[in-house]
């Protein structure tokens, strides 16, 4: 037998359109992906086509035996004469070029399978690459938005899914193709009249397959919808098990699901009678082609027309061609989901980035230099909010018209009620967001004018519930290991007193911390954050104090780590601590976006404002512990 | 592995009949099928002959359209079995979900469940379907054309038959290892999701750090790493097809080798080669199938061992012994004494002394710190958990006699974060009553002060929430639980912070209309506004487990305690937030 059946990989469920319409536009930007990999891919069709070819000469190898025989015999045509005289030797030479045909086969079919998957996986490989690389550079607004899952699947299942298209949709399409093609043109050398028998029931076979995907086609877009819903509805009642259980409406759930699960079986069903009849179908077509063959054949050989050798290689081939038709009926619903990936990933990569990291306009003054390795803070930049308004959305103002300023060495603690608008000062500083009106000057020089990651480096930023990412403590600490080495970061861990509390850990600074940070305590992970800020030796320091409790030797701890950070830096803090709002050099009170009130901490009580009322709700109660 | 295997045997003895029928209809394929390259043999040798062949060509497709009906009506059959089988057995695995008490759920992630009553019966259907059927056919298959193919020539036969079982050996071996560097595979899938995931939400953190570049090299490990699995994947296969055709095609080699030599001595004919390649081709499928129809045995064995330990679960809070079945209804007295729960598998009190006492038509609010046991407390009253110690009487019985039907009929929970299906507004507050009248469903919103806001709703009560009430703001989300666990009209109504998104107003109101609507039944509230405690009759302040003060609101603002600071504080914020 020429080529086996390769079984193919079933498609994802769910994530496929309910029609394979071939957008030619797609097609030429997946080539484009591909291109780089060109000379694998053709290396790789080369040998497929020269393993159909090999493949197709197998009826020929049956044909010469036979001639064999039949020349043994004495009649004609007998064996071609290169052939050795002695039939005995003749069969083993043809024996011999089949186990040599086999051989070279294997060695074509694993090189094929090699260099395809190879460039399939490489290509993917840059492309997951390109993605990424594209995701990171959407601005930070964009993230509100996308749903962090979707991002995820187009990484990461969607480029595999492409690949299938790749790799089981072009080149496994090709390789049938060129099989049935080299078995043609054999068939009609040997006999134009057999061989028109044959081609005139392939059409059948093509009509057979469009009928099939005619009628399994809806078929398996309602498998994917019955299994959705099952899906859907099963997730949904196992989070929500406790309500069915004290609502007890466990029957109802479970005659919901027995509907779901029904209508699940029947959609199954009709996929399964769409392809229940295909292959007996094919198959039969291959037992008619052989009863015609036979017909036509005992007509032909009569008048001499064809030898039996030829009838017998004939048989043969109407066992290969038909065999390509039910692989491709395999692939079809494979290429479906990956048509639907490739859109998904395409339309993610069209989608803009976060605007040029350079200035807008040219900087007018000299850009401060990166702070040095070892951190010299001689070059301190101030910062000041000019008349800013800011929105996240329309007109729901969260910043009304803040003007406020942290001069160079200074520190200014922001207090105010949940929702005032405090964390927002902070993403404007990092850009994250563009305010609607107004300006930001750091250092003097507007925000705009800044490169974006050069306007970064300048401050040092501890956000509120500080994010830890899989790896060690130290490298949480030093989350730019170019910028901060092992000293600085060890360094930074004792002055935030993060040190004792690591050291009682058995891998110490080595110690894995779990997915996000899931195995230190909210505490912990505030001074992981403080030290990764100082390691980070910042121009200017922003700090959004957590508001989260925490048990009161670490509140002691935390509470010396930020006296530690603040210590001779240029500061905005957003505070919830007694101990950060009397050590400020002034404070501002954010009411519904506005600065209410600006002064220091005791002037603020004397006044009996806003800030009075705050410091009983906040602080108060820090002054007894 | 058969033990669990075990359980499935009922569900195919329901369909006996037609796995028969199927069996029998692959049977008589078998033999049809092996019909084929006989008479395709016989044809050749006329041919040679020179004699007429038309009986052959009319017998060959006489055969093949019995078998391909065949062939269609035993996949219908046996594989529509496997699909019943398949039903069934969701059915009631999801019935047993549904009484597995609340532990069983905490410890396991929803994705685990949903991958049983998914993907996990898929493996058992497809061993009871398509696994069973590949493998009888293989066998009969294989028998059949083993004793035709003898009759003919043994000797070629036995040569043939050598390289066979190693066809379905090395599709076992590779399928194996295929599936096992699939596994590898996805789990490198799961860990570049797992990494982006944690880049994509901590975005902000990277970016305030200026990582984007040492990122991109993170992910370029992550995506070798991917990369590599890939390569595992393509080393298995790059063997395992190219050595499937290397072997049948050293089963085709023989034939024509020996074969053409045994003709050259006279021992076989023309036709009977032919037979031969025929039979080739007809063996080829099934031989494949079995080695794939290994794997799913032994799939489908890991996946039933999986199903199996679910129906194992103990369901821990069910009726029993104790069961007093001639209550039939609850009237909503509530008696606490020394009621003690401790934290899973230790001593440590959640709970510890706790004695309340609530006449029905008596509403008592808990306050306290996060932790402090209030949740538990509630859960305790309604059943959900046992008491370690102590006792719990309902009009003056055990709590634990009264049947669960009845228990969770008179119990009105609502909790903080309400869980809403995907359906209306209208039909998630009939979740436990489904016959409600409209104007009870008019009622309850109305006490839930939810009529004006479903009125700007699109569609009123027929509007859509959303997956998990999305739609819906937090406050609405729990007023609509509100509503629902007030349309079964509970003897016990237990609300577990259950209106912190509502505001203060509002939730006054709600609990002052809930005042006389509740006349006679019996209301345990947990809440974190001073405010709302105020309504109470009793208000218990609870502290790490136990009771650290209790009385009306008065006392407690007389006795200058915890409950006095709580709402001294709560007085000054809402002071603040109406500062403008």
């Amino acid at each position: 037998m020429t080529s086996s059946p390769v079984p193919v990989r079933p498609a994802p469920a769910g994530s496929a359109p309910a029609t394979l319409a071939i957008d030619y536009a797609l097609l030429r930007r997946l080539a484009k992906v591909l291109e780089p990999y060109r000379r694998w891919i053709l290396g790789a069709l080369a040998m497929a086509g020269a393993h159909a070819l090999l493949g197709a000469a197998v009826p020929f190898l049956t044909k010469l035996v036979v001639d064999v025989f039949v020349g043994a015999e004495g009649a004609p045509p007998g064996p071609p004469a290169w052939l050795p005289a002695d039939p005995r030797q003749s069969v083993a030479l043809i024996a011999g070029v089949y186990l040599a045909l086999l051989a070279v086969q294997y060695l074509l079919r694993a090189g094929q399978i090699q260099w395809m998957s190879l460039a399939g996986q490489r290509a993917m490989h840059s492309l997951r690459e390109r993605l990424f690389a594209k995701l990171q550079a959407r601005p930070a607004a964009w993230f509100d938005r996308a749903p962090v899952g979707r991002l995820v699947a187009a990484v990461g299942a969607d480029v595999e899914s492409l690949n299938d298209l790749f790799t089981s949709g072009f080149v496994a399409v090709t390789a049938d193709l060129l099989l049935l093609l080299f078995c043609f043109v054999w068939m009609f050398w040997f006999s134009p009249a057999l061989a028109a028998v044959v081609l005139a029931l392939t059409p059948l076979g093509v009509v057979l397959l469009w009928a099939f995907r005619r009628r399994s086609r809806p078929a398996e877009t309602e498998v994917r919808g019955a299994v959705g819903s099952l899906q859907g509805f099963l997730a949904e009642q196992i989070a929500g098990m406790a309500t069915v259980q004290l609502y007890s409406s466990e029957q109802d759930a479970l005659s919901r699901f027995r509907e779901l699960n029904a209508e699940h079986r029947k959609a199954q069903q009709v996929a399964l009678t769409a392809q229940a009849w295909f292959l007996p179908a094919v198959e039969l077509l291959a037992a008619v082609a052989a009863a015609l063959l036979l017909v036509v054949a005992g007509g032909l050989i009569e008048r001499q027309a064809v030898s039996l050798s030829v009838v017998v290689a004939f048989v043969q081939y109407g066992a290969i061609v038909f065999r390509p038709l039910q692989r491709m009926m395999e692939r079809l619903s494979s290429l479906q989901a990956a048509f639907a990936a490739a859109e998904r990933i395409f339309s993610l990569l069209d989608e803009p980035v976060e605007e040029s990291a350079e200035p807008a306009r040219p900087a007018p003054a000299p850009v401060a230099s990166r702070p040095s390795k070892k951190g010299n803070k001689s070059e301190a930049l101030g910062v000041e909010f000019d008349g800013v308004w800011f929105a996240y959305h329309g007109e729901d103002w969260v910043l009304r018209d803040v003007s406020l300023r942290v001069d160079p060495g200074e520190m200014v603690a922001v207090v105010g009620h949940t929702g005032a608008g405090k964390t927002t000062l902070i993403h404007l500083l990092l850009r994250f967001y563009e305010p609607q009106r107004g300006r930001i000057l750091v250092g003097g020089r507007d925000l705009r004018e800044w490169p974006r990651e050069e306007l970064r480096r300048q401050f040092g930023s501890v956000l509120q519930d500080p994010r830890l990412f899989g790896g060690s403590i130290e490298s949480n600490i030093r989350l730019d290991p170019d910028a901060v080495d092992r000293e600085q970061a060890l360094e930074a861990a004792r002055r935030v007193r993060l040190d004792e509390f690591v050291k009682k850990l058995p891998q110490g600074y080595e110690t894995p911390v779990g997915e996000r940070g899931a195995s230190l305590s909210a505490g912990q992970r505030q001074l992981i954050g403080f030290a990764r800020a100082l390691a980070f030796r910042p121009q200017f320091l922003l700090l959004d104090e957590a508001t989260s409790a925490v048990d009161p030797e670490t509140e002691a701890r935390i509470r010396e780590g930020l006296a530690k950070l603040v210590e001779g830096s240029t500061s905005l803090v957003i505070a919830h601590r007694l101990s950060t709002v009397r050590r400020a050099d002034r404070i501002l009170v954010l009411h519904h976006g506005r600065v209410r009130e600006t002064g220091r901490h005791q002037e603020l009580l004397d006044a009996r404002g806003l800030y009075w009322k705050l410091y009983q709700l906040q602080f108060q109660d820090q002054e007894a512990a | 592995m058969l033990s669990a295997l075990r359980i499935v045997i009922p569900y195919m003895l329901r369909r006996r009949w037609r796995y028969t029928a199927g069996l029998a209809a692959l049977l008589a394929r078998a033999l049809l099928a092996v019909g084929i390259p006989f008479a395709l043999g016989m044809g050749v040798d006329a041919l040679a002959a020179g004699e007429p062949v038309r009986d052959y060509a009319a017998a060959l497709v006489g055969l093949a359209v019995a078998k391909a009906i065949l062939q269609y009506l035993s996949q219908q059959l046996l594989v529509g079995a496997a699909r019943d089988v398949e039903e069934d057995l969701r059915e009631d695995l999801f019935a047993r979900l549904t009484q597995l008490p609340q532990r069983f759920y905490a410890e396991r992630p929803v994705g685990e469940l949903l991958s049983l009553a998914v993907n996990d019966i898929v493996a058992v259907r497809m061993l009871l379907g398509p696994g069973l059927l590949q493998f009888v056919e293989a066998l009969f298959v294989g028998t059949l054309a083993l004793g035709l193919m003898s009759a003919v020539d043994w000797r070629l036969t036995l040569l043939i038959f050598l390289p066979i079982p190693f066809i379905s050996l090395t599709v076992n071996y590779y399928g194996k290892r295929t599936q096992e560097s699939f596994t590898a595979l996805q789990q490198r899938l799961a860990a570049l999701s797992a990494f982006l995931e944690e880049r994509f939400s901590g975005l902000r953190t990277l970016r305030a750090y200026t990582r984007a570049e040492a990122e991109r090299e993170r992910f370029r490990q992550v995506n070798e790493g991917y990369f590599d699995a890939a390569l595992a994947l393509i080393r298995v296969w790059r063997r395992f097809y190219p050595q499937l055709e290397l072997l049948t095609g050293l089963t085709w080699a023989a034939t024509l080798g020996y074969g053409g030599w045994r003709i050259l001595e006279g021992a076989m004919t023309v036709g009977d080669l032919t037979l031969f390649l025929a039979s080739l081709a007809l063996l080829t499928w099934p031989v494949i199938g079995l080695g794939w129809a290994l794997n799913l045995v032994e799939r489908g064995a890991a996946s039933l061992e999986r199903i199996h330990q679910i129906f194992r679960t103990p369901l821990q809070i069910v009726d029993g012994p104790h069961t007093d079945y001639s209550i039939d209804g609850v009237r909503g007295d509530l008696e606490l004494e020394e009621a003690a729960v401790y934290f899973p598998g230790t001593e440590e009190p959640i709970l510890d002394h706790i004695s309340l006492h609530a006449a029905s038509g008596v509403m008592i609010a808990i306050v306290g710190p996060v932790g402090a046991g209030k949740t538990t407390l509630l859960n305790l009253v309604a059943r959900r958990i046992e008491p370690a110690r102590g006792r719990i009487l309902l009009d003056g019985a055990e709590l634990r006699s009264v049947p669960l039907a009845v228990l969770r009929a008179s119990v009105g929970f609502a909790v903080q974060e309400p869980f809403l299906f995907d359906g209306t507004v209208r039909e998630n507050m009939l979740l436990g009553r489904p016959d409600a009248e409209a104007w009870e469903v008019d009622e309850a919103a109305r006490i839930a002060q939810l009529t004006g806001e479903i009125a700007d709703l699109p569609e009123g009560l027929d509007t859509p929430v959303g997956e998990q009430g999305a739609a819906l703001s937090g406050g609405q989300r729990q007023r609509v639980a509100l509503a629902r666990a007030l349309l079964r009209e509970p003897r016990l109504l237990l609300l577990d912070d259950s209106l912190s998104s509502v505001d203060l107003e509002t939730e006054v109101a709600i609990l002052e209309r809930l005042r006389l609507y509740l006349r006679n039944r019996t209301t345990l509230y947990v809440t974190h506004r001073a405010a709302a405690a105020q309504l109470a009759d009793e208000i218990l302040v609870l502290e790490r487990g136990q009771v650290v003060e209790r009385g009306s609101h008065r006392d407690l603002l007389a006795a200058q305690g915890r409950y006095y600071d709580i709402y001294q504080r709560q007085m000054l914020e809402e002071e603040l937030i109406h500062d403008e």
